[in-house]
């Protein structure tokens, strides 16, 4: 592809190994839970069994409901309102302020509330910081545990977000050196030498599917590590050069300039009215609305609609709350439309997946897999070169426990999930349950000495775990697929019925590799003969 | 054949200093990058760059073949971006 002398040629390679070797095995714990929070919505709405009657809170009357949680709330909260939906459908309010934290960041602060939107019936209620608070909401504590070791590795502000930073560069540089040390790309692209040695038909399959995969790689890794960065240290960065270190104009100035402040207390408008005129621009309901400095002369109400007609942009429009008027369309960032806000306009579904539906999310779900693939398949080829040295053993057998035994320990998470949900505080044992099968992992890979045993047994209980979750979810309370299908929601036989064919699929790949009579002693090689 | 020392000069360069580099860059782009109608564009664009230049530069010090044409065009950079940022924080706080 390009033209390089020999030594380049060497070090693009080396440079393409080591980010691999280095960092592969993270890297691929990101890319696998990125691909599984693609999903993250309709995992939330599985495993809460979500009533798909109640799409959503915004297609309720909301007015009555939030003046009735103003008048339970402290005035010094009603700086801002933060309103969206839940995996159950429910309404989460969100009334708040913002502090300084121990790190002289500022934090949002302020009582939360889950009402159901429908009767007006308040759920739950507490009092805290914006993570405090949101980490209550056990119905969604399983798909935001995936989204978390997705964006921080469940590793604390803002070091998680710096480390999957760092991997999204890794990554693009893995790609970009792969992409041109290719001499022959596009012969390349289109050899698969299977009958040749063993080693070359890994090579080919590994070299396929990475340089397909390779232009999602790098929007995948471009837009996560401008997330992490940003999120971590960037926008302090920029505060420093742009606003002298004021962090809170930096964001007031990304937000767009806020109106004229008025603090005369003031009537509030029907929201309702101003919610429907939202939807009927877009033709879609809300899936956040925003309220700033409620109870006031200038009281604003943001509306944010997912992107429809297949267009990549998500919908925003600005109300005057006090006044019950239409302001204007908002851009994503700053008061007027900009070059930045139309290119972040595209960064964020580049990155979700979520333009185009379920059919992009299902592309973006597929094309982590293969990129899951590339990862592991690329750490496999660099070891089986090393096999002879003792040093890289240790490596490949650590291959073996973290890319078998994640998915395993992913399926330990939602064991922890739906047996909290009988005994209650599903955010705590969520992860307890990840951390627990995860242990149980390591044990294993320190104790079982055949390496090719480990790996079958950790696919072997990850299949049967695959196959016990749709079983589980229904015995914790979760609605069978009749009772779902009658309310609208066919997330919930959907994904148990995907869970049902991976499960399906790795009995499928034990048994083509001979596996299970090794694995499971009652079935005898005749046994199986008798079956084919 | 590269020496040791040769090679030792291309790692600090290709690793910390490009690290550093588009740190700088990226800095120096919130200072010099055109604002935009809505005054944001030198504040999000520059951030959005910031792997591509750490990948970009990284690459660069790899393999530009002249080790000392790449640490002439390395320290150029970084010191462009130091002036620039210098001197911006030197016109800030005199008010």
């Amino acid at each position: 592809m390009f033209s390089f002398q020999k030594i380049e040629t060497q070090k693009l390679l080396a440079i393409h190994g080591w980010s691999g070797v280095t960092l592969g095995l993270l890297l691929y714990a990101i890319v696998l839970t990125g691909a599984i929070a693609v999903f993250a919505d309709e995992i939330g709405e599985w495993s809460a069994g979500r009533n798909a009657e109640h799409h959503s809170a915004f297609e309720y009357r909301i007015a009555p409901i939030i003046r009735h949680l103003a008048t339970k709330t402290d005035p010094k909260y009603y700086e801002e309102v933060a309103l969206n939906t839940n995996a159950t459908g429910d309404l989460i309010a969100f009334f708040h302020t913002h502090v300084k934290n121990e790190n002289n960041t500022l934090e949002d602060y302020g009582v939360w509330f889950k009402v159901n939107p429908a009767t007006g019936e308040v759920r739950e209620q507490h009092e805290g910081t914006g993570d405090e608070v949101f980490a209550q909401d056990g119905e969604s504590a399983l798909s935001r545990f995936l989204v978390d070791m997705h964006v921080q590795l469940c590793l604390p502000d803002p070091w998680g977000l710096l480390l999957t930073g760092i991997l999204g560069v890794a990554m693009m540089v893995a790609a970009v050196s792969g992409f041109i040390m290719h001499k022959h790309l596009f012969r390349d692209i289109f050899t698969l030498r299977k009958h040749r040695s063993p080693l070359l038909a890994k090579r080919d399959i590994h070299t396929v599917a990475g340089s397909w995969g390779l232009p999602f790689a790098f929007i995948l890794a471009l837009t996560g590590s401008f997330f992490s960065f940003a999120g971590s240290v960037g926008l302090s960065m920029m505060a420093m050069v742009a606003f002298g270190g004021d962090r809170e104009k930096l964001i007031e100035r990304l937000r767009g300039v806020p109106p004229a402040e008025n603090d005369t207390p003031a009537q509030m408008t029907n929201m309702d009215a101003l919610i429907a005129d939202a939807s009927t621009r877009t033709g879609i309901a809300p899936d956040f609305v925003g309220i700033t400095h409620y109870g006031r002369a200038d009281a604003n109400l943001t509306t944010v609609h997912p992107s429809t007609d297949g267009s990549i942009q998500r919908w925003s429009f600005e109300y005057s709350l006090a006044e019950g008027t239409f302001l204007q369309e908002k851009p994503r960032i700053g008061k007027t439309p900009s070059l930045g806000s139309a290119v972040l306009d595209f960064v964020g579904p580049l990155h979700f997946g979520n333009f185009a539906g379920l059919l992009s999310k299902a592309v973006w779900f597929a094309l982590g897999f293969s990129m899951c693939y590339v990862v592991l398949s690329g750490l496999n080829l660099w070891l089986t070169r090393r096999a002879e040295n003792p040093s890289w053993r240790f490596l490949g057998r650590f291959a073996v426990v973290i890319g078998n035994g994640l998915p395993l320990a992913i399926v330990g998470s939602c064991f922890g999930y739906f047996l909290s949900l009988l005994y209650g505080q599903p955010a705590r044992w969520t992860p307890i349950g990840f951390v627990s099968i995860a242990v149980l992992i390591v044990l294993g890979g320190s104790l079982v000495k055949d390496v090719q045993r480990l790996k079958w047994s950790l696919q072997l209980f990850t299949m049967f775990g695959l196959v016990i979750l749709p079983l589980l979810r229904h015995l914790t309370g979760g609605p069978g697929w009749e009772q779902a299908l009658q309310t609208g929601n066919v997330m919930i036989p959907a994904l148990d019925v995907v869970l049902l064919m991976g499960g399906a699929f790795v009995l499928h790949t034990l048994h083509k590799q001979g596996a299970l009579p090794q694995l499971i002693p009652f079935i005898s090689q005749p046994a199986l003969r008798g079956v084919k | 054949m590269a020496s040791r020392k040769q090679k030792i000069v291309r790692w600090i360069f290709a690793g910390p200093v490009s690290f550093v580099n588009a740190i700088l860059i990226m800095m120096g782009m919130a200072v010099w990058f055109p604002k935009g109608t809505a005054e944001v564009d030198n504040i999000v664009l520059p951030l959005l760059l910031f792997p591509l230049l750490v990948v970009s530069i990284f690459l660069y010090a790899v393999l530009d073949r002249k080790l000392s044409r790449m640490v002439g065009v390395m320290l150029a950079l970084l010191a462009l971006h130091a002036v620039i940022l210098a001197r911006h924080f030197a016109v800030i706080g005199g008010g």
